[in-house]
């Protein structure tokens, strides 16, 4: 079973996907890789990835991003399925927490970047559908809005007040509490 | 060089819904600030399609604490589950300086005006309050001739999605129930908010219950009362206009001696849940809501809380008081004071200090979203 399974890894690894950015950068990745997009699993599914998969919504920037989170996080799916097949005892345990202490450091890590990458790499996560970076991306904004009032969330955002001064006044005298 | 500063792209709506889905629940004034921020966002905050993802996403709203009456303070107060709650200054305060809480229903609170004329010639005088929308609607004041009464809120519609109701302007109904001391005849009226006005009392022929103070809980179209010195449970059906009793799940002299020490709730999925405290043990049963009113039928035991277990130095000679079970969470008022037990995670938190009784605790329950809309913001009093 063990070398089955290496084999189906290799022949996985082989499997190459070439991805094409909005300024026609191309993207070599595994298909392990391409697959946490279910957008890209898709097409894949349909036989439609042959020459390329063009993204006209994604700039290079961003893939490059969006690939490495995904090459991060493709070794981690590998690795919870190794774990279900055949290991069990408490050393391997250890190790899979390590491994995952690793993961939660990279994405603190990949988060690092400032408000418009991160408005894009939201803006990624959905058109190519990949779950968990869209679930990380949108916490971080969510996280970031803690504690800061209107005013400093606009400025965050670069987003204009379009409420008029009377209708925020109607808001503002109905929240009055949350702002004492 | 560096890159020059970019702007932040627009995110369409469902992305950030996303993003206020993450909000914490626990502290509603992000939503509130949230709301001020632009006009996409007011909309987005404010509107349905969070709401009904929230509920997607969390099955119910967080329980933020619960309003309550101090007997030694003469003042009912709110009491948040968490010491660093946001909502912890909740006061009905502006709106009456005498006031108590009756029932509460999807972030919105009914109380009485303690203060309104009316109180010493029977009359009761009830105000729906949102407390984090500021709504405020006062109920026409209703004569009962008794002391011996009970209020409970519900929604406008029978059966409805409860994505709207409970937002400010938005309709709701209001059973109140009471017993005539001379002749123990119950009647029932029912407000609505849409015809701003009370029903012709229905009474109940032939039965005999004093309708107690305790929480009622809401199941199908009935509502379920408990009565004083009765081992019985009153119910109201809203749709045939008629009373009857339901036998609780335990043997009658039990419930008479220990009256005092049961209580009712709603539950997820249209049932209700009877409580009762049994020397040291909670007991839960859930009743299945299919219009079996003849006798045990339909009372399944849920659980048994053994308090001497999750109540670090439970003396079992504290007097307890009845449980008051709200979502998943029960309270329970000792002598020690008020202890909630979560009864997802069984986490027991001790959350008032009080040698003193404490009474009609409500409690307070909400996704606190802001339901505003600035179309119609017609807050005015109905009188």
């Amino acid at each position: 079973m063990a070398s089955a399974g290496s084999g189906d890894e290799k022949a996985a690894a082989a499997a190459m996907i070439t991805l094409i950015s909005s300024d026609n950068e191309k993207f070599e990745v595994t298909e392990a890789t391409a697959t946490l997009s279910q957008t890209i699993r898709h097409m894949i599914e349909d036989g439609c990835t042959d020459g390329g998969v063009p993204l006209p919504n994604v700039t290079s920037k961003i893939l490059a991003r969006v690939i490495e989170y995904c090459k991060k996080h493709a070794t981690a799916a590998a690795g919870e399925e190794g774990s279900s097949s055949s290991f069990s005892d408490a050393a391997f345990l250890e190790v899979d927490r390590a491994f995952l202490e690793e993961l939660e450091e990279f994405d603190d890590a990949f988060l690092e970047v400032d408000r418009a990458t991160l408005f894009d790499l939201i803006l990624a996560a959905n058109y190519l559908d990949i779950k968990g970076l869209l679930n990380l991306t949108c916490q971080k904004v969510a996280d970031s809005v803690k504690g800061k009032t209107p005013e400093q969330i606009r400025e965050m955002y670069n987003i204009v007040n379009d409420l008029t001064p009377e209708e925020e006044a109607e808001i503002r005298r109905e929240t009055q509490w949350a702002f004492e | 060089m560096p890159p020059p500063s970019r702007h932040v792209p627009a995110l369409m709506d469902e992305l950030l819904e996303e993003i206020f889905l993450r909000l914490p629940l626990d502290d509603p004034t992000i939503l509130f600030c949230a709301v001020v921020v632009c006009k996409s966002w007011h909309r987005l905050v404010s509107g349905a399609s969070l709401r009904r993802r929230l509920l997607d996403l969390h099955g119910s709203p967080p329980l933020h604490g619960f309003f309550c009456r101090v007997d030694d303070e003469h003042a009912s107060r709110f009491v948040p589950v968490s010491s660093s709650s946001s909502l912890r200054r909740l006061s009905a305060g502006d709106v009456t300086p005498r006031w108590r809480p009756v029932d509460s229903l999807h972030g919105r609170v009914l109380i009485e005006d303690e203060d309104a004329p009316g109180l010493w010639n029977m009359r009761i005088n009830l105000v729906l309050w949102n407390p984090i929308g500021g709504e405020v609607r006062r109920l026409p004041s209703a004569l009962v001739l008794t002391y011996q009464w009970n209020a409970a809120l519900l929604c406008a519609e029978y059966g409805c999605d409860h994505l709207d109701c409970g937002y400010n302007g938005g309709h709701f109904k209001v059973v109140l129930a009471g017993t005539r001391p001379s002749d123990r005849v119950t009647s029932a009226c029912v407000y609505s908010s849409e015809q701003r006005a009370w029903s012709k009392p229905v009474s109940t022929n032939g039965v005999q219950v004093k309708v107690g103070s305790g929480a009622s809980a809401i199941a199908e179209n009935a509502l379920y009362m408990l009565c004083d010195m009765s081992e019985k449970i009153l119910k109201y059906d809203l749709g045939k206009q008629q009373f009857s009793l339901i036998k609780p799940p335990i043997p009658d002299d039990v419930v008479w001696k220990y009256w005092r020490n049961v209580a009712l709730m709603s539950a997820d999925g249209g049932s209700i849940v009877f409580s009762m405290t049994w020397k040291s043990k909670i007991f839960l049963w859930s009743r299945e809501a299919t219009g079996l009113d003849n006798g045990d039928v339909g009372w399944v035991q849920q659980r048994v809380i053994e308090l001497n277990k999750v109540i670090p130095d439970w003396n079992h000679w504290y007097p307890l008081s009845t449980p008051y079970v709200s979502a998943d969470v029960i309270f329970i008022d000792t002598s020690d004071g008020l202890f909630s037990i979560d009864l997802k995670s069984g986490l027991v938190t001790k959350l008032l200090m009080s040698n003193s009784i404490i009474r009609n605790i409500v409690p307070y329950v909400s996704f606190c979203t802001p339901g505003i809309s600035l179309v119609a913001c017609s807050l005015a009093p109905i009188f």
